[in-house]
């Protein structure tokens, strides 16, 4: 008999591992496993403690999402929430540099041009890198910060607004239309070394898109045409970033 | 609005006509929140409501972070 009930606690299936995730509880507040204590015990490692950084990261993507909330399927950036988190990075005397990656397909001027008026108004020093694209009003963005890299294969298409909704045939419109284009050509010339007419060359150019008007800038071009300063990936901003940071910490001329 | 993106507008708006997300307004960590609920007493943070702008840099109140009901 005994032997038997020996056999069946022998036969007890091990205990299930607990979940991965850490546990949330009421109150908004996660309990975390002893992480470091699993990983000695498990693999035989101690867990390096992670000093806190002071660059904060600021990550630009999907679509930029202004007035309208957009349908769920769509990958967004909300400026609401982009828009206070600039204001407590210039606050915050533990962040000393902010480093915005970009793979944005655009968006909302409005929202756009309110995120690059932010960032181009910080004291503090900003590097931007795009990554994948950084299209339409992503342009803005990206050349807003003090210092900006594209990746070799990162590309950026500059085409003419669009108006959604009504659209009445007169002839304001087109003006309205117009002034609406001035504001991002004036700010993108204003902070790049991409002139005026470059710029609306560029925008109106024929023959680049299959179905639109304006062009495509891959990596290179986009330095070549001074939208962009420099080529390169996270290793360059992120040293750009501290050679700023450097200079903004001493006092130095930062601009 | 003005939308300027290389992406067509059909792409941009598709769904408009779907039924909207729920959202609810929750307390969270003493914070004002909008959460849609996804069951299991769980929900997705849609929108962070505070007058402090710290209260941003916290990862654990991002869109899009799963949360509990309360």
């Amino acid at each position: 008999m005994d032997n038997i009930f020996q056999q069946i606690s022998n036969q007890e299936p091990s205990p299930a591992k607990p979940p991965e995730v850490p546990e949330i509880i009421p109150g908004g507040k996660t309990r975390k496993r002893g992480k470091a204590l699993e990983n000695i015990q498990e693999l035989g490692q101690i867990e390096i403690p992670t000093p806190p950084s002071n660059i904060y990261c600021l990550s630009v993507v999907g679509q930029i999402e202004g007035h309208m909330v957009l349908p769920q399927q769509n990958k967004t950036t909300k400026y609401e929430h982009i828009i206070p988190q600039l204001v407590a990075v210039e606050q915050n005397p533990q962040i000393e540099g902010v480093l915005i990656i970009l793979n944005t397909v655009g968006g909302d001027v409005e929202a756009g041009l309110a995120i690059a008026e932010m960032i181009a108004t910080l004291t503090k020093p900003t590097v931007s890198l795009v990554l994948g694209g950084g299209h339409s009003i992503g342009v803005t963005v990206a050349c807003s910060s003090r210092y900006s890299f594209i990746a070799p294969s990162a590309t950026m298409t500059i085409h003419p607004i669009r108006l959604t909704g009504l659209v009445i045939g007169v002839p304001q419109t087109l003006d309205y239309l117009d002034k609406m284009q001035d504001r991002v050509v004036n700010f993108v010339t204003e902070h790049s070394k991409c002139t005026d007419i470059r710029f609306r060359e560029l925008m109106f150019r024929t023959g680049n898109l299959a179905r639109d008007i304006g062009t495509v800038v891959i990596g290179e071009d986009a330095v070549k045409e001074g939208l962009i300063d420099e080529m390169g990936g996270v290793g360059q901003a992120v040293k750009k970033l501290e050679e700023l940071m450097q200079e903004y910490r001493g006092g130095g001329k930062v601009n | 609005m003005i939308y300027w993106t290389p992406l067509d507008l059909d792409q941009v708006f598709k769904g408009w006509d779907q039924p909207i997300e729920q959202i609810v307004d929750m307390e969270y960590d003493g914070l004002l929140v909008q959460v849609n609920p996804i069951g299991n007493g769980k929900a997705r943070l849609v929108r962070l409501i505070s007058g402090n702008p710290m209260d941003y840099l916290r990862p654990e109140l991002t869109p899009g972070t799963i949360v509990a009901m309360n």
